[in-house]
């Protein structure tokens, strides 16, 4: 090699044909090819070594190629893969080239397929409003009273009295753990609530008239439940206007028993402990 | 068809043949081949969510068929890389040998499978270095040094009919 052109050393020339064998159409960004093209063009040697290699991938390309087919191999993928082998995309492939996203997109949308995901989708919307409307209608009420508000305004009244009576719905029952010997039944009704104010009276041993109020509301509709499960479960409170009162929350319902003196007039009304007027 | 399904009929109707050659090419047997082919494309099926670009779905399959291939792959391969440094210039005749596909495939199974899967790849013209070089997860300078060296050992081989022979019996050196 090289020896009718001393002019090229063999280093040369084992990196021009390098670099031009890497040399493929797209691919010649990084390589110095204007330099190789030079050392080629006067070198005889390197210009038939290069072509007899690009001849001789040529045929190697071709031979490596050449694999035949199996005729079935297409459908038998599809078998395994559970595709329709005469289906319709399939068939759009092979004979016009790759189907765009947007032609898929659009036959994805008017299939039939398509057509019954969005029968279905209507139908799990129905049934979704269904169920939110029926719950809707047999939900509990949430709970929009305050009791502390509540027993203030029962505080504030002056003649619970004149309060309309209870006319419909569940009347909320005396509770159990007081006394209820004195209590006015039917209990009255506070305007704008579902809370039930009974009244009552009685007189002491030493016959002071001690007089209350006894407030009842539904659970469920407090947003401040007593904790305490029986009446005087925990000491009596002291409130405006000379009150005293107990809370506690029993069968569903909460009571707030509210009379005018302390604490031990508050004990009298414990189960059997008072005298009756 | 859902959508996934006409997808995937899309891309065996686009790879398939490709794969199949490639699959051939690498285990010289139609058996293996069309198993690693339909192994692709169920692997393809399955793992479908995790093909984020539909443009790289080919480069994909082809890297499903390798993987499935190292994985079978028992025996090493009976030419060692070193083996490649040995080879001289293709002497004349240039012409290339009488040589046919089985000839070219038993000279292939000698090659290492990190110097087959690129040439095979390069000779198939339809992938770039740096679609090889990221196929076979190796920088592009080493899939332009393995190429170098398979092309010329392949070249040498073709056109010297004794080393074609050879090549059946002599490549554990």
């Amino acid at each position: 090699m090289n020896e009718r052109l001393p002019q090229h050393n063999r280093a040369d020339c084992r990196a021009a044909r390098r670099v031009l064998e890497w040399a493929r159409p797209g691919e010649t960004e990084a390589l110095p090819l204007a330099a190789s093209n030079r050392h080629v063009e006067s070198c005889p040697d390197c210009r038939a070594a290069l072509e007899r290699n690009r001849q001789l991938d040529l045929k190697i390309g071709r031979l490596c190629r050449d694999v035949p087919l199996p005729a079935d191999l297409q459908s038998r993928l599809l078998a395994a893969l559970q595709i329709p082998s005469d289906a319709a995309a399939t068939d759009r492939v092979s004979k016009d080239g790759p189907m765009s996203v947007e032609v898929a997109a659009a036959s994805v949308k008017h299939g039939p397929q398509n057509r019954l995901w969005l029968r279905h989708s209507v139908l799990a919307a129905a049934c979704v409003f269904v169920v939110l409307g029926a719950w809707f209608v047999i939900r509990p009420p949430r709970p929009t009273l305050n009791l502390d508000e509540l027993t203030a305004q029962v505080i504030e009244l002056v003649d619970p009295q004149a309060l309309p009576e209870f006319a419909v719905g569940d009347v909320p029952p005396p509770p159990r753990s007081m006394d209820t010997r004195f209590l006015r039944i039917p209990p009255k009704r506070l305007p704008g609530d579902s809370a039930a104010l009974y009244c009552f009276r009685f007189k002491t041993p030493r016959g002071r008239i001690i007089e209350g109020r006894l407030l009842a509301v539904p659970v469920a509709q407090l947003k401040n439940a007593p904790t305490s499960s029986s009446f005087l479960g925990r000491p009596a409170v002291y409130l405006a206007q000379g009150f005293c009162s107990s809370q506690w929350a029993e069968g569903g319902y909460a009571y707030v028993c509210l009379l005018k003196g302390g604490e031990s007039d508050l004990n009298r009304l414990l189960p059997a402990s008072s005298v009756a007027m | 068809m859902d959508h996934r399904a006409r997808k995937l009929s899309e891309l065996v109707a686009q790879h398939y043949e490709l794969l199949y050659r490639y699959a051939y090419r690498l285990t010289g047997s139609e058996a293996d081949a069309d198993d690693l082919t339909q192994q692709a494309f169920l692997t393809a099926q399955v793992k479908w969510d995790q093909l984020r670009d539909e443009n790289c779905a080919r480069s994909w399959l082809f890297t499903i068929v390798r993987n499935a291939y190292l994985k079978q792959l028992r025996l090493p391969s009976c030419l060692p890389s070193s083996a490649l440094d040995q080879v001289a210039e293709p002497p004349s005749p240039d012409e290339l040998c009488d040589v046919d596909g089985e000839q070219l495939q038993n000279l292939l199974n000698d090659l290492p499978e990190e110097y087959r899967s690129p040439l095979i790849l390069f000779y198939f013209e339809d992938f770039s270095y740096k679609e090889i070089a990221e196929h076979m997860g190796v920088p592009l300078g080493t899939v332009m040094s393995r190429l170098s060296r398979a092309k010329a050992w392949l070249r040498a081989r073709l056109t010297t009919p004794e080393l074609i022979s050879a090549s059946d019996s002599k490549m554990d050196a």
